[in-house]
């Protein structure tokens, strides 16, 4: 009964509209100096690392995306999302033009998304830590709930660290 | 393909349940004065009216799912948003106490849905402008609309438009 592409439509545009465009607004309203020297419980990510980490993440998902519909049920490859912040050396870089590229690379995950057709979307692979085979489905989702994990991160450094209104 | 749906409902009551959080972390960020001024747009909604509707629409996703899990496919009400916003005067009440509120009334519906079975999960109500609308699809909604309305808000503080 329930409409999966409702389902599948609706987190398209959660994750290529809302969290993105939540996570923008913010980026906009805060300094430079906030987005790379606020951290997470004192020595966690900055708000500037939490966004490269997004952006990090995204290309990780989409290329696994990819490598489910091209490749029969693949085993897909493990990142290392702590070491890849520390590469990408975010707090040395523009948090707009860093958040520019997280926007530019989701509309492209979004526009992808949206191709699929309904047998493509069933279609799975390996996750490494998942014990169930990953569709393209559990893939959608699973940008959602880790938008939401980490929009919950950024708002948290920010609430706790600004000084109150 | 629905074999998936317990793990896309955990996954959701988890986004329900930190959403909390965020909103928690959001109205904490709101200097009062501008919860009340600032609008979404030159007249949209200030951050205030946004919270007033959260508390208000939280009553009717519980209302839906316990009437979808229930009876046979119960008409699910949809009341005019903005006609709510204007008739309970949200900008009168202090944005910590709509928080407060919509917060103990999520906590009601997370308690409800942790009760379901996976047969009342596949249960639907007749909504009115989706049709046959399960509870799997009440609460993917419920995520969606905490997010355009999380979206809203940050935006509205962004912005600033008085």
């Amino acid at each position: 009964m329930t409409t999966w592409t409702q389902v599948r439509k609706r987190n398209i545009a959660l994750i290529d509209k809302l969290s993105v465009r939540a996570i923008g607004h913010i980026m906009a309203e805060i300094t430079q100096e906030e987005a790379t020297t606020y951290r997470d419980s004192g020595d966690g990510w900055t708000v500037m690392e939490v966004v490269g980490h997004l952006l990090d993440a995204d290309r990780v998902f989409l290329s696994r995306a990819k490598m489910i519909l091209a490749q029969d049920h693949p085993d897909l490859p493990v990142f290392d999302h702590e070491q890849d912040v520390i590469d990408g050396q975010y707090n040395a870089q523009d948090k707009d033009a860093v958040f520019a590229q997280l926007a530019a690379h989701r509309a492209q995950f979004a526009a992808w998304f949206r191709e699929l057709t309904d047998e493509q979307w069933e279609r799975s692979g390996t996750h490494p830590e998942r014990d169930y085979p990953f569709t393209l489905t559990d893939a959608l989702m699973q940008v959602a709930l880790h938008d939401n994990i980490h929009l919950e991160q950024i708002t948290r450094i920010l609430a706790e660290k600004r000084p109150s209104p | 393909m629905t074999d998936n749906m317990p793990t896309y409902r955990k996954w959701a009551m988890q986004q329900l349940q930190r959403n909390i959080t965020i909103y928690s972390q959001v109205v904490l960020m709101t200097p009062p004065d501008v919860a009340t001024t600032a609008r979404d747009g030159d007249d949209g909604w200030t951050i205030t009216e946004v919270m007033g509707h959260l508390r208000d629409f939280e009553d009717i996703f519980i209302e839906r799912a316990q009437a979808t899990a229930t009876k046979d496919m119960p008409p699910l009400r949809f009341p005019d948003p903005d006609a709510l916003t204007q008739e309970q005067n949200y900008n009168a009440q202090p944005l910590t106490d709509l928080y407060s509120q919509w917060m103990e009334k999520r906590h009601t519906l997370l308690d409800y849905f942790e009760t379901l079975t996976d047969e009342q999960w596949s249960r639907a109500g007749a909504h009115p402008n989706r049709g046959p609308f399960t509870i799997n699809d009440q609460l993917m909604l419920a995520v969606w609309h905490d997010s355009l309305h999380l979206e809203q808000i940050v935006k509205i503080l962004t912005e600033k438009h008085v």
